[in-house]
């Protein structure tokens, strides 16, 4: 097991590489080199040439590229902001916590209402109690995070002034946020626990163990849910770079100093270093939780930890 | 006792010849599809809000969008404004039906080409098996980029306009497509009707064509109502976060996005392009799960 971590963790090594030059090369589209968009417009030729060249930007291409990653992999030098001149790295740190933070939260309050909620449907089938939350689940998938987040925004902050609106100081500056963004991929959560869960009671086996005389409490959590688990975990994983879009609207809504702001001032201010290494950094994210994901599948199905362990001949 | 049974089911007499109908395959998909009352609610309100956003601006000029009427901003619904106005004194009627038009049509348009790149790179990579691990790796690296990231990047590099977010989003939602249909057409490619066309020496691309896509037509139309939805969300957070379409041009994120800096003033410039979202795309989800059933009932529960 833990050497196929290790395989795997390796593994992320050349995706990394390739997603850095894929967002290099697009990037290197953007109109304007650094040094005029440093110096502004007032500059003359010969100063932009002059510290162009003082920044590698004369050189090709390629050998940009390879100075850029090898700089990263060899210092966790980012390089420096062409606006603020601060090195890249310090606002990576800074800003880091805040869309972890968004992220997780919204995540584990999604799994929170989405899985149980969906298991009572799928129990409940047909009654009430399955139909109040389906229909409700339907709309909520539907909506923009954004919107949602706009909604909670108006009532709770600037109506009943009990929240703040902006910033992520504090952890009560998370929860509006946390909310607008974890309801809606708790409603999608809840939805696909549901029909997981439908097509996990009608197999073989759940019969087996009601033929038996198992209680139903046991039923529903040791043989069907455990089983029907695999599914949604997958699901989390997947949706996690969705999510990232969806924390991307979130943060700007609120205003809070994360990584998705870092990005979009960036684009703004034409500020390519930025948008390269926080792009890089969300990327390297969501590839650690994709492997997380398969990590706990071993957890929860022996027969895949079985799978990993007898690769390794 | 043999006897002889035609596609339909009835018996076929002794000494009549043996008549295979032809399924129509279209027709029985449709039947299934009526009958499911959530999809056929979908389809229908789905229909309604397309041609108000279609049809309408045909009779609306597009000035009523961009006239300016700063005294009469925020009023109330009246005869003259059945919507009301918005912060400039716009007509928030023609603005929702305009910027519908676009948000629907950016999700269309980038559906259909995520969908013809994605699609085409799947299917290459499902027949030939040449080509299938260079292409595939390219989309997982493709795919490892988080959408929004991928649509950001591309519109740094090539500017915010129209064309540009859709060509960003698209782009972004090209590896799932490619997954999908590549899933799909291996499931087809190692049938034996395939290998006997391939006896039978018809070429590459007509088996593609003939044999291959119509076999997967399902998974197509399905998956390319999903990600409607899907694309349509992504276009208006992108206008949402200021890098996607750019105000005074109606859309229905860039609308809301224009409507958060005036909460206090009123509450309806931010309520009604997001019912518009709202409407739009869980019509959208309800119409997709209806044809997944329609094209698979095995799939329902």
């Amino acid at each position: 097991m833990t050497k196929y971590i290790i395989k795997r963790i390796i593994l992320i090594i050349p995706i990394l590489l390739g997603v850095s030059f894929l967002v290099f090369t697009i990037l290197s589209f953007t109109p304007g080199d650094p040094a005029s968009i440093i110096l502004g417009n007032g500059a003359d030729q010969e100063a932009i040439d002059q510290l162009n060249k003082e920044l590698g930007y004369d050189r090709p291409f390629i050998e940009r590229y390879l100075s850029y990653v090898s700089d990263i992999a060899l210092h966790l030098d980012f390089g420096f902001s062409y606006r603020t001149r601060l090195p890249i790295r310090q606002e990576l740190i800074d800003r880091l916590p805040v869309s972890l933070k968004l992220a997780f939260f919204a995540v584990i309050l999604a799994c929170a209402i989405g899985i149980p909620v969906g298991i009572l449907t799928a129990v409940k089938q047909y009654s009430a109690l399955d139909t109040a939350p389906t229909l409700t689940a339907l709309v909520f998938a539907a909506f923009p995070t954004f919107w949602l987040g706009m909604i909670l925004l108006y009532v709770f902050s600037l109506r009943l002034g009990w929240l703040p609106s902006y910033g992520a100081m504090g952890w009560y500056h998370f929860i509006l946020p946390v909310v607008g963004l974890g309801l809606p991929e708790a409603a999608t959560l809840m939805r696909f626990t549901r029909s997981s869960m439908l097509e996990t009671v009608r197999q073989d086996y759940i019969r087996t163990a009601r033929s038996k005389g198992a209680p139903e409490r046991r039923i529903i959590w040791k043989h069907a849910f455990k089983n029907a688990l695999i599914p949604i975990v997958t699901i989390i994983g997947v949706d996690f770079a969705a999510l990232m879009g969806d924390a991307c609207a979130t943060e700007v809504l609120y205003s809070m100093p994360g990584l998705c702001t870092m990005i979009i001032n960036g684009i703004r201010q034409k500020d390519v270093p930025s948008v390269m290494g926080a792009t890089l950094l969300l990327t390297a994210l969501c590839a650690l939780v994709v492997l997380l994901v398969d990590i706990v599948y071993a957890y929860i199905d022996p027969r895949i930890a079985a799978k990993y362990s007898g690769r390794r001949g | 006792m043999a006897t002889n049974l035609t596609a339909s089911g009835t018996e076929a007499g002794p000494g009549e010849p043996v008549a295979f109908k032809k399924q129509n395959n279209a027709k029985e998909i449709w039947r299934r599809f009526r009958k499911n009352r959530n999809a056929m609610v979908g389809l229908v309100l789905f229909a309604i809000v397309f041609l108000g956003c279609f049809v309408a601006p045909m009779f609306i000029p597009y000035s009523a969008v961009t006239k300016q009427n700063i005294r009469n901003k925020f009023a109330s619904p009246s005869l003259a404004h059945v919507a009301g106005t918005d912060h400039f004194g716009r007509d928030e009627l023609s603005r929702l039906l305009y910027g519908g038009r676009t948000t629907m049509a950016i999700g269309i348009v980038a559906a259909a080409m995520s969908l013809l790149v994605g699609g085409s790179l799947g299917m290459f990579a499902a027949y030939y098996d040449k080509l299938d691990n260079p292409i595939m790796r390219f989309i997982d690296i493709l795919a490892s980029i988080p959408p929004i990231l991928m649509a950001l990047a591309i519109v740094s590099a090539l500017g915010t306009n129209l064309q540009n977010v859709v060509l960003a989003i698209a782009t972004a939602r090209m590896p799932a497509f490619c997954r999908v249909i590549r899933a799909a057409v291996l499931s087809v490619a190692d049938q034996e009707y395939i290998e006997a066309a391939r006896a039978g020496g018809t070429g590459d691309l007509r088996i593609l064509a003939k044999h291959v896509l119509p076999n997967c037509l399902g998974t197509i139309i399905v998956q390319t109502t999903m990600n409607m939805s899907l694309l349509m969300l992504a276009a208006a957070s992108l206008s949402f976060i200021g890098m996607g379409v750019q105000p005074p041009a109606p859309e229905w994120g860039a609308m809301l996005s224009e409507a958060r800096e005036y909460m206090r003033q009123t509450t309806m410039l931010m309520i009604l392009p997001g019912i518009g979202i709202v409407m739009v795309t869980t019509q959208l989800n309800l119409i997709g799960d209806g044809l997944r059933d329609a094209f698979d009932p095995r799939l329902k529960n």
